[in-house]
């Protein structure tokens, strides 16, 4: 059925308990992948109700596609969870081939079960609380940081590897709402063009999707 | 003999006590602002040998242009702080007219005293310490919003502002090295292009400059330069003057600039030819 064109490899996707990170690895594990789900706790997916548990999504990718899935949780703000969960995936897998930074969001303080999932109430350059501030900061731009450092110099090391980086068209041009959310996402484009001219000499790709406006749940 | 075009205005150069931000500031006074200069202590300017103190940075200003300046210190990276040294402006000059979001560099955890100015002596996306990168996205990030959002806000009640963020053609495309910076830069950039759609509505201006190699004490003490492009006219592959960068934001303050909000400028000789 499936061409299987990621036979052997190993893909990491953050924040794939719920929406675009789940579907991304559905799809890599749909091609032969060999899958590791992430969320911040087992049952971030009961967030939105998209699923039971993070063990329950693994399951299900598993099941439908044949594929070896395994699914680790914790908060990629921390260093040393970040260090944690790696090397957990390096026992179960022995290395990460393809990583997708996916977690993110515009998400505050109260995080995603509140009103408007979790969108700050005021949101704009200038009123919106510096907690919310804070925490959308290290949401997008700290995980993608502390995951990239942890992933990518084994990749170099082997001399191949694949990061793709899930941006948002918001950190592309100015207006006047998620103002930090594209502060945030507009670094993370940076340090992932940064990280490219890095690691181009090793053989290793990175790269940012800059999706619009997705109908998850 | 200056056109004091800028009379009465009062204009606030955060990281004035060195480099680019000084320069800015006293050409600022020449035009008749009148000046709020600041620095991280009362003796950051000492930390290249630039000048004794900021009050003396204050004093030379202040003379040079028969110019009233204020000098304030402190860590910007802290939200008290920000508050407190805003009240003391405030309390000096009653309002902020035009706000620049000068403070920040390229600089680590060990300060810009270290070795290289400060720049972390690892310094690409994947081995740089994190310490580095907390300290780098603080002083260049947290700072622009934290006083962002102390001065603007009484900027939209007056409907009369500007701000001018100095950015960095580094935050406008990938390189191996200054990552974070780089990061930090783009951070900025996009931060000043959002307050300018809020802020439109308003009359307040926002906009960006992103500077290339600039010659200041801190840009010589922190790489190898090369003596044929430390000229002050000629090919446009020679470094640039402080003095380029503050002639651009008299441009983005005064009314030369009375329609052009949002944008991302780059004071650079064309080293980077848009869309790089």
């Amino acid at each position: 059925m499936h061409d299987n064109r990621l036979a052997g490899k190993v893909a990491w996707v953050t924040g794939s308990s719920r929406g675009i990170g789940r579907v991304v690895a559905d799809h890599l594990a749909s091609l032969g992948a060999r899958v590791v789900v992430h969320g911040t706790t087992p049952t971030s997916t009961r967030q939105l109700d998209e699923a039971e548990s993070l063990d329950a999504v693994a399951a299900e990718i598993a099941d439908a596609h044949g594929t070896e899935v395994l699914a680790v949780h914790g908060d990629l703000t921390s260093e040393t969870v970040v260090d944690d969960l790696h090397g957990h995936i390096r026992e179960r897998f022995g290395h990460v081939d393809i990583l997708i930074n996916n977690a993110g969001g515009d998400i505050g303080a109260r995080g995603v079960t509140a009103e408007n999932a979790g969108k700050p109430v005021v949101n704009d350059a200038l009123h919106v609380p510096m907690e919310d501030a804070r925490s959308i900061l290290d949401r997008n731009l700290m995980t993608c940081i502390l995951v990239t450092r942890a992933v990518a110099p084994p990749m170099i090391a082997r001399g191949r590897g694949w990061i793709v980086t899930v941006g948002n068209i918001a950190g592309l041009a100015g207006h006047r709402g998620a103002a930090i959310y594209s502060t945030a996402k507009a670094a993370v484009h940076e340090y992932t063009r940064c990280l490219a001219a890095q690691i181009r000499p090793h053989g290793v790709y990175a790269d940012v999707l800059a999706p619009g406006e997705m109908p998850d749940r | 003999m200056s056109e004091q075009r800028l009379a009465g205005k009062v204009a606030w150069v955060t990281g004035s006590s060195r480099g680019i931000g000084r320069v800015v500031a006293d050409h600022l006074a020449s035009l008749g602002a009148r000046v709020v200069v600041h620095g991280t202590t009362p003796t950051s300017t000492r930390q290249l040998d630039e000048a004794d103190s900021l009050d003396a940075v204050a004093s030379e200003i202040a003379e040079a242009h028969g110019a009233e300046v204020l000098a304030v210190h402190g860590d910007l990276t802290s939200e008290a702080v920000v508050t407190d040294l805003h009240a003391q402006v405030v309390e000096r000059f009653g309002q902020v007219d035009i706000l620049v979001n000068n403070a920040g560099g390229d600089i680590g955890v060990r300060g810009v005293t270290a070795e290289n100015a400060g720049k972390p002596v690892v310094n690409d996306a994947v081995e740089i310490p994190m310490e580095d990168v907390r300290v780098i996205l603080d002083r260049n990030l947290m700072t622009c919003i934290l006083v962002s959002r102390a001065v603007v806000p009484a900027m939209i009640e007056r409907e009369s502002g500007w701000i001018v963020t100095i950015g960095s053609i580094a935050g406008l495309s990938g390189h191996r090295r200054e990552v974070i910076y780089a990061t930090a830069k783009a951070a900025v950039h996009e931060y000043t292009r959002c307050l300018a759609a809020q802020l439109r509505p308003h009359g307040v201006y926002a906009n960006v400059l992103a500077p290339g190699e600039i010659i200041t004490a801190r840009f010589v003490a922190s790489r190898p330069t090369r003596d044929e492009r430390m000229v002050r006219e000629g090919p446009l592959t020679r470094y640039g003057w402080p003095e380029e960068v503050a002639k651009a934001v008299e441009f983005l303050v005064t009314e030369d600039g009375s329609y052009i909000t949002g944008q991302v400028l780059r004071v650079d000789g064309g080293a980077q030819i848009f869309p790089s």
